[in-house]
């Protein structure tokens, strides 16, 4: 299911009335609530746990003012799932400076996109995200990830951050069990 | 009116389409309809021109063009914008009286039609919507309605002995007060197999209260199969939200 509640001037408890509604809605694909207004960091923690929803593949929040802690509940929450596959929170263009979120919120972002801490997180840090006013470092790592074949993506970061690692074995045993997120 | 009692069934025996208008690419599409050429399954009826678009000479052109939808039965599609030959209420109702025969159109979209317009369209084809088993989707955008108007519409769409089964209402951008929402959300209550609702409004007018509260009821008590909701730009605040949330818990019980 697709719901548009885009402009809707939330910010307080509609919010939460939202998410308690959509909570165990197993039908929910796609949630554009872009131009709200303001969202809370308390709205933000509601919202990020609609993450939990296994078949959410959209969830777009642009233009809500979120800020550095409202953007690390999202990070956080995306840690568990596999089934996002557009995540938009940004407020303001592409070329707008003046983004609430700053490095340090985007950072939450880094480990999902590359976790360099081991061996098996870099391989199972794949996600991607379209680039907008973003920190070089996510820009690299999400123009790495950005390849439809996870495989690559994986082989590439491999190479990267963890050269001395022999993959080979893991390659062969089976392309298939490749975690894809 | 006049041109109400044309006659066009005795006519047309004696009518050759040149008669009925000079310009040659409106005479392929008038044959088209008339002999139900299964390649014309889309009409337009636009002041722009494009491929598939007509804009009738005059009214008597109008009242053709009405006829020859009204009888097809191949056409499958059908645009009216809110040109200016349709301006007054009697040019609406001669169109659309004849269009009103149609049982094959599927889906009718109205774009841009004014206060007057809207009324007459309505008011006139309540059998076209009520009686066509074939219709699945409207999309009524960015036009003008008034309460009178959204009660013709409401009985329209909402008729008890509807033949129509909706799958999707699209009343995108329309100048709307609360209190005709309502109307038309009840309008809607008689279509369980609904899938994609659209009440889309940034000019500011569109739901408040009462049309959260008709949404809500719809939604708990109606739609099962609902796939798409919009309601962007209503600006119903977080007081709408948590109205219409109500309706949304009942979302998650059947499967898509």
């Amino acid at each position: 299911m697709t719901l548009d509640i885009s402009s809707n001037n939330l910010g307080g408890d509609g919010v939460d009335s939202l998410v308690s509604a959509l909570k165990n809605c197993t039908k929910l694909k796609r949630l554009y609530m872009s131009g709200s207004g303001t969202i809370t960091v308390k709205g933000c923690a509601a919202l990020s746990t609609l993450l939990e929803i296994s078949t959410l593949e959209l969830l777009h929040l642009a233009n809500n003012n979120i800020e550095d802690e409202g953007a690390q509940l999202f990070a956080c929450a995306l840690e568990g799932n596999t089934s996002l596959k557009e995540l938009c929170i940004s407020t303001g263009g592409h070329f707008t400076p003046t983004s609430p979120i700053t490095d340090t919120g985007w950072g939450a972002f880094s480990r999902l996109l590359c976790d360099t801490s081991s061996i098996n997180n870099t391989y199972l840090s794949n996600h991607s995200q379209r680039p907008g006013a973003l920190p070089t470092i996510l820009k690299d790592c999400l123009k790495l990830n950005d390849y439809t074949d996870k495989k690559i993506v994986a082989k590439k970061k491999m190479l990267r951050y963890h050269i001395k690692f022999d993959m080979q074995p893991l390659l062969e045993w089976d392309l298939k069990a490749l975690p894809f997120v | 009116m006049e041109e109400h009692n044309i006659d066009y069934d005795t006519l047309v025996s004696t009518t050759k389409i040149e008669d009925i208008t000079s310009n040659e690419y409106h005479q392929l599409l008038l044959r088209q309809i008339k002999y139900n050429d299964p390649d014309c399954t889309y009409l337009c009826l636009s002041q722009d021109g494009d491929e598939y678009e007509y804009l009738p000479d005059n009214l008597q052109d109008l009242g053709w063009l009405g006829y020859f939808i009204g009888k097809s039965t191949t056409l499958q599609s059908l645009v009216i914008e809110g040109i200016n030959l349709l301006d007054s209420s009697s040019a609406m109702e001669l169109f659309c009286s004849e269009v009103n025969r149609n049982r094959t159109i599927e889906r009718i979209s109205l774009y841009g039609l004014n206060t007057v317009q809207t009324n007459a369209l309505f008011k006139t084809m309540k059998s076209f919507f009520q009686g066509n088993n074939n219709l699945t989707s409207i999309n009524f955008t960015a036009s003008e309605l008034d309460e009178s108007a959204s009660q013709h519409i409401s009985l329209s769409i909402g008729g008890r002995n509807s033949k129509m089964s909706l799958t999707s209402f699209n009343m995108e951008d329309c100048v709307i007060d609360d209190r005709s929402m309502v109307d038309i959300i009840l309008g809607l209550s008689i279509h369980p197999q609904l899938k994609i609702l659209d009440l889309t409004n940034y000019d500011g007018h569109g739901m408040g209260r009462n049309s959260c509260l008709a949404l809500e009821s719809l939604l708990h008590w109606t739609t099962t199969d609902l796939r798409i909701l919009r309601l962007a730009g209503n600006a119903f605040g977080d007081e709408g939200m948590k109205i219409v949330s109500k309706g949304l818990v009942n979302c998650k019980s059947s499967d898509s």
